[in-house]
Order: C-alpha cells, then sequence, then structure tokens
C-alpha cells in the first residue's frame, strides 16, 4: 500500500460540530420557556410526554451522528503499486467498492475551490479511466494537490516498470488539470 | 367533540410507538456497529470508536431508562380535556 486516504479532519469536524449544536438546542429551548417547562413537567400527562419526545430527539441525535461518521471513517480510497481501491459507504445500506488498474488511468485532476477549502489545504482528485467507471472521485482529500503528484508519478513508474518487462501498455497523453480558486 | 371527551386511556399507550421506535433505534445501532467492524481498517482507532460509541448508547439508554420509570403510566389521559385548549395551568405565562 502506497497510500491510504480518508476524507480531511474538517468533515469529522462538521459532524462534530453539528452534533453538538443539536444536542444544545433542546438546552436553550428548555431555558428560554423555563417556566413554561418546569410546571409541564409536573403535569401527569405532559411530563412524560416531553420526557418521551426529548429522549427520542436526544438518540435520533446520538444515532445519525455516528451514521453520518461512520460514513465518513468508511469512505477510503487506497493506491497501491498496481491498483487504486475506491470504497464508499453511502449510508447504512449502500455500499459501493471499486478498482482501478493504474494502466487505466488516463488523467488525474485535483480540485481545490472556496476559501475554506483552500486555507485547509483540502478538495477533490479526480481520476478519469478508460474502464467502464468513468471516473474515481476522491472526495474532500486532504493535500489534493500532493496526492495528486504522488498517483501521477505511482502510475509512470508503473507504466515503465512494465514497458521494461515487455507488457505492452496503452501510452496515451495524459492531461493533467489543476483547478485553482481564482 | 362529545365522542372525545368521553374518550381516555392509560398514559402507557404512549409507549408503543416508543417502543417501535427504540427497535429501530436498536437495528440501526446493529447495522452501524456491524458495518464499523466488518469494513473498518482494525486498529486503536477502530476500537476507541466501537468503544466510545457502545458506552455512549448505554448512557443513553440508562439515563433513559431511569427518566421513565420514574413516572405513573398507569395514569388515565382524558382526551376532551387534552382538547378544550390551553390553560392558565399549561401556558402560566401567556
Amino acid at each position: 500500500m502506497v497510500l491510504f486516504i480518508r476524507r480531511h479532519w474538517i468533515a469529522p469536524f462538521q459532524i462534530f460540530g453539528i452534533f453538538i449544536i443539536l444536542l444544545l438546542l433542546p438546552v436553550a429551548i428548555g431555558y428560554l420557556f423555563y417556566d413554561n417547562f418546569v410546571i409541564w413537567m409536573q403535569q401527569d400527562v405532559f411530563g412524560p410526554l416531553i420526557s418521551l419526545i426529548v429522549i427520542m430527539y436526544f438518540l435520533c441525535v446520538w444515532l445519525f451522528s455516528f451514521i453520518e461518521f461512520t460514513d465518513y471513517y468508511l469512505d477510503t480510497w487506497i493506491v497501491t503499486t498496481e491498483r487504486i481501491i475506491n470504497i464508499e459507504q453511502k449510508g447504512l445500506f449502500n455500499r459501493t467498492a471499486s478498482e482501478l488498474q493504474l494502466e487505466a488511468v488516463q488523467d488525474v485532476t485535483s480540485d481545490v475551490e472556496g476559501v475554506f477549502r483552500t486555507i485547509f489545504d483540502y478538495g477533490d482528485v479526480i481520476i478519469q479511466t478508460a474502464g467502464e467507471l468513468k471516473h474515481f472521485h476522491f472526495k474532500e482529500i486532504p493535500h489534493p494537490e500532493d496526492i495528486k503528484e504522488r498517483i501521477i508519478h505511482i502510475v509512470d513508474q508503473d507504466r515503465e516498470q512494465k514497458e521494461l518487462q515487455g507488457i505492452r501498455t496503452t501510452p496515451k497523453p495524459r492531461l493533467v488539470k489543476t483547478k485553482t480558486p481564482e | 367533540m362529545d365522542i372525545f371527551q368521553s374518550l381516555s386511556f392509560p398514559l402507557w399507550f404512549v409507549l408503543i410507538p416508543f417502543v417501535l421506535f427504540f427497535a429501530l433505534f436498536l437495528i440501526y445501532n446493529i447495522f452501524n456497529m456491524y458495518h464499523l467492524l466488518r469494513f473498518g481498517v482494525f486498529g486503536f482507532g477502530l476500537y476507541l470508536i466501537t468503544t466510545i460509541y457502545t458506552l455512549g448508547t448505554f448512557l443513553l439508554v440508562c439515563v433513559a431508562f431511569f427518566i421513565l420509570v420514574q413516572y405513573d403510566w398507569t395514569t388515565s389521559v382524558d382526551l376532551g380535556q387534552l382538547l378544550a385548549g390551553y390553560s392558565d395551568s399549561i401556558f402560566p405565562t401567556l
């Protein structure tokens, strides 16, 4: 394995931030309507009902935050000296794993758009292929420019090695593009 | 409206949708954990994540149980009283 890539740390940070906001939201509402809230909680019917709703809310926040985190954690891209592996988790019941031989790589594009992405140096890398799957999309990965360069280097090495071994490759002019904010 | 005024049911009826919700919560939890263990990369990171997740879920469920167990779920809910609109006791500050 040459490269093991996950999304930039900003992705779990966003999930954590939203998790904290959603945790504090009912606390803030409770604080705003404190007088009403205390009286409701003392009532025989409304007290248990509000408790049930609040418990369901917190269980939902916990569950969906972790589902989002699992989605982040299981999205991985692996580059080896022979192939590129793209593993994407979409929700709990949808998982895609695809492989691409290095010789099928046609062009590599790195894409950093926006202020945040430029400041924190993260963005997308898109690998165009000659295979059935038109492109591999590395989403929100750290240092996309460096990773693009490394992938090109690995692909070049693989091509040279195969040429030395006499294995016929399909040399194609590879257009390498870099998109940066203007 | 008369038919509603005569209707009443025990409070534990509202626990039925809650139990269904809780069953779904557990199923999703099991799937989430399965995905983490089946497809995650084994190491300290995965160990830490699954531990935090399991402990957090356990803690939440325990807190939920101890909150719910203190109420009297046999209380009868009078639908007519509920539908009678707001009262000073429900919205005292308005």
